[in-house]
C-alpha cells in the first residue's frame, strides 16, 4: 500500500477555498469540572467537507454540540459568515443557517416521517422554502417518500439516519454539522451514507463531519483534523492524512 | 401517537348547545351537573394544552383555579363580573408566566412534584394573607344564578376545546409535539423550546383561572382551602388519563365518564365510587394508554 486511494473530491477541491465562512478559534468546553476540549481551532472548507476524526471520547461530539449551541462554550470564539456567533442559542444558530444532525439521530419516534421533516423547517428562513426543500429531500432519499406516513420510530437504523439528515436539511442550512452519521449502521448502509455526503456539497452546502470511520471519511474529506484528548494533534487534506504514517498506524491498523 | 384528529368546530358548537339545553331544560339539579361537566371539560382541555402537548405533567393546575377564584372573590362587588372573570384568567396566566422559567427547568417526576408543591405554597401564602386581613372566608351575596353561570362555563369549555384543537393544528403545536418527543433534539433543530414551553404553560392557566372565578360565584362563598384543594388537580389528571390527552375529544369523553360515574355512585356509595375510579385508572394505564379516545381511533382504523 504505497499510494493512498484517490480522493473522490480532487475535482471539487479546485473550487473550494479556505475562508472565514466558518471558523473556530481556541475553543475550550467542559461539563462542570470535566474539561473536554482545550483550545480547539479549525476552519471549515467553504462548499466542501471538513472532517474531524478521532477515537471514542476524543471530544468530537462535544465539539459539534458546542458548535450548534446545545453545550455551552467555556471560552474561545466561533465565527460564521464573518460574524461572531460564539454564545448564540441553538435556535438562533439554526435560524442563521447552521444545522446539526446529532449522533444517535434523535428523530421523533412518534411522529410520521413527513411530520419529522416538516418540524425541521421551523425557522422563518426555512419556512419560506419548505416545499422546495421537502421536494429536494424526497428526491435525495426516495426511501423517505415511500415511508412518509410511517412513524419515525418504526424505520430501520439507516432510514432513521436518512430521516435525521433530511430533517437537518429542512432547516435550509448553509453549514451542516454531522455527528457520526454512520454510527451503529450496517456497513452497506454506512457506504450509502458516505456516497450521499459529497452530493450535499454539490448543493452548495458546507459540511463539518465528525466520524470514527477514518479511511472512508478521509477519502471524501477536503480537509481533516485529528482530535485526540480534546485537542487537534494533526491536520491536513484528506488525501495527505490517508498517506500519513501516524494516521495509518493509529487509526487504520497498518 | 394520536394527534390532529380533533373535532370540527360545528361539533364543538353542537356539543355546547346540547349541554346548554340539557342543563337548562331538565331542572336545577341537572343545571349543576351540566355546570360540573363543562367545568371539568374546560379544566382538562386547558391542562392538555400544556401537559398533554409537552409531556410535562402538571399536578398543580389547581393553582390557576384558586388564583382565579381569589381574584373574583376579592374584587366581588368592587369590579363588575364581566371584568373580574377575564381578570381572573389574566391573573392566573400572569402568575404562570412568572413562575414558568424556574419551574420548567426541571422535568419528569421532579416537575410533577414541583407543580404540586407550588400550588400548596400559593395556597398557604393566600391563607396567611386572608388571615392577616381578618377574613377566614368571604361570602359572595348576590352572585349570578347557576343558569347564568352555566352559559359562561359552557362558553369556557368550548373556548378551551377550540384552543386545544387550534394548537394541535398549528406550528406552535408541532413544536410542542417535538418537545414532548425529545426536547434536546427539538432544541438542536432550532425549535425555541423555552419560549414554547413558557407560552404553553401560561396559556394553559388562563381558562382555569376564569373557571375558578366562576366556581367561586357558583358556591357563593370563597375559602382558600376549598379553591386550592389538590383533589381538583388530581381529578384533572384522572380525566386526562381516562379520556386520553391525545386530542380534543379525550378530555370530553373523560369528563363525561367521570361526571357520569360520580352522579350514579358518589352519593349512593362513595366508597364504591372511589374503588371503581381507581380500577378504571389502573385499567386505562394498563390497557388503554391513549384513553377512551384511543378506542375511537382503533374503531376508525386510524393509526
Amino acid at each position: 500500500m504505497s499510494s493512498p486511494p484517490i480522493s473522490a473530491k480532487t475535482t471539487m477541491r479546485g473550487r473550494t477555498t479556505m475562508s472565514d465562512f466558518f471558523s473556530v478559534r481556541d475553543l475550550h468546553v467542559g461539563y462542570d469540572e470535566v474539561r473536554v476540549l482545550h483550545g480547539v481551532s479549525l476552519t471549515a472548507v467553504e462548499g466542501g467537507i471538513t472532517a474531524v476524526i478521532g477515537s471514542n471520547g476524543a471530544g468530537k461530539s462535544t465539539l459539534l454540540r458546542s458548535l450548534c449551541g446545545i453545550v455551552p462554550i467555556g471560552s474561545g470564539t466561533v465565527s460564521f459568515e464573518g460574524r461572531d456567533v460564539t454564545d448564540q442559542s441553538a435556535e438562533r444558530l439554526v435560524a442563521g443557517g447552521i444545522s446539526m444532525v446529532p449522533e444517535g439521530r434523535w428523530i421523533f419516534p412518534d411522529m410520521t416521517v413527513l411530520e419529522n421533516l416538516r418540524v425541521g423547517a421551523i425557522n422563518p428562513r426555512a419556512r419560506a422554502v419548505k416545499d422546495e426543500t421537502l421536494q429536494a429531500v424526497m428526491e435525495m432519499f426516495p426511501r423517505l417518500r415511500e415511508r412518509s406516513s410511517q412513524l419515525g420510530g418504526t424505520l430501520s437504523g439507516g432510514e432513521q439516519q436518512m430521516l435525521a439528515l433530511g430533517r437537518g436539511l429542512m432547516a435550509a442550512p448553509k453549514l451542516l454539522l454531522l455527528d457520526e452519521p454512520t454510527l451503529g449502521l450496517a456497513p452497506g448502509i454506512a457506504k450509502q451514507i458516505f456516497k450521499i455526503l459529497p452530493d450535499l456539497t454539490a448543493l452548495g452546502l458546507t459540511v463539518v463531519l465528525a466520524e470514527q470511520n477514518v479511511s472512508k471519511t478521509l477519502s471524501i474529506a477536503d480537509y481533516a483534523y485529528v482530535l485526540e484528548n480534546g485537542g487537534i494533534v494533526l491536520e491536513g487534506s484528506g488525501k495527505d492524512l490517508l498517506g500519513d504514517d501516524a494516521i495509518r498506524t493509529a487509526y487504520l491498523g497498518h | 401517537m394520536i394527534r390532529a384528529h380533533g373535532l370540527p368546530l360545528a361539533a364543538i358548537l353542537a356539543g355546547a348547545a346540547a349541554l346548554m339545553v340539557f342543563g337548562l331544560g331538565s331542572g336545577s339539579y341537572w343545571t349543576i351537573v351540566a355546570l360540573n361537566l363543562a367545568m371539568w371539560i374546560a379544566l382538562t382541555q386547558s391542562w392538555s394544552l400544556f401537559s398533554g402537548m409537552t409531556g410535562y405533567i402538571s399536578l398543580g393546575h389547581v393553582v390557576a383555579y384558586g388564583i382565579g377564584a381569589y381574584v373574583v372573590a376579592f374584587s366581588f362587588k368592587i369590579v363588575p363580573l364581566w371584568l373580574s372573570i377575564p381578570l381572573a384568567g389574566v391573573a392566573a396566566g400572569l402568575f404562570a408566566l412568572m413562575v414558568a422559567l424556574p419551574v420548567l427547568r426541571v422535568r419528569g417526576p421532579y416537575f410533577v412534584i414541583l407543580t404540586f408543591g407550588l400550588a400548596e405554597l400559593v395556597k398557604y401564602i393566600l391563607l396567611n394573607v386572608e388571615t392577616g386581613l381578618g377574613k377566614s372566608s368571604r361570602l359572595l351575596f348576590g352572585a349570578p344564578k347557576p343558569d347564568t353561570l352555566l352559559w359562561i362555563m359552557v362558553g369556557l369549555a368550548a373556548a378551551a376545546t377550540v384552543a386545544l384543537y387550534a394548537v394541535h393544528r398549528s406550528r406552535f403545536g408541532r413544536g410542542l409535539d417535538a418537545i414532548r418527543e425529545d426536547e434536546t433534539a427539538a432544541e438542536t433543530i432550532g425549535i425555541p423550546v423555552v419560549r414554547l414551553k413558557v407560552l404553553a404553560y401560561a396559556a394553559s392557566a388562563v381558562i382555569p383561572g376564569m373557571v375558578g372565578g366562576v366556581m367561586a360565584l357558583r358556591s357563593t362563598y370563597f375559602e382558600v382551602l376549598q379553591v386550592f384543594n389538590p383533589t381538583i388537580s388530581f381529578t384533572i389528571v384522572t380525566i386526562a388519563i381516562i379520556g386520553g390527552a391525545g386530542d380534543a375529544r379525550g378530555p370530553i369523553l373523560g369528563a363525561l365518564f367521570l361526571v357520569g360515574l360520580s352522579e350514579v355512585l358518589q352519593n349512593a356509595s362513595p366508597q364504591i365510587y372511589l374503588i371503581l375510579l381507581g380500577l378504571c385508572l389502573i385499567g386505562c394505564v394498563l390497557f388503554l394508554p391513549t384513553g377512551l379516545v384511543g378506542l375511537l381511533h382503533r374503531k376508525g382504523g386510524a393509526r
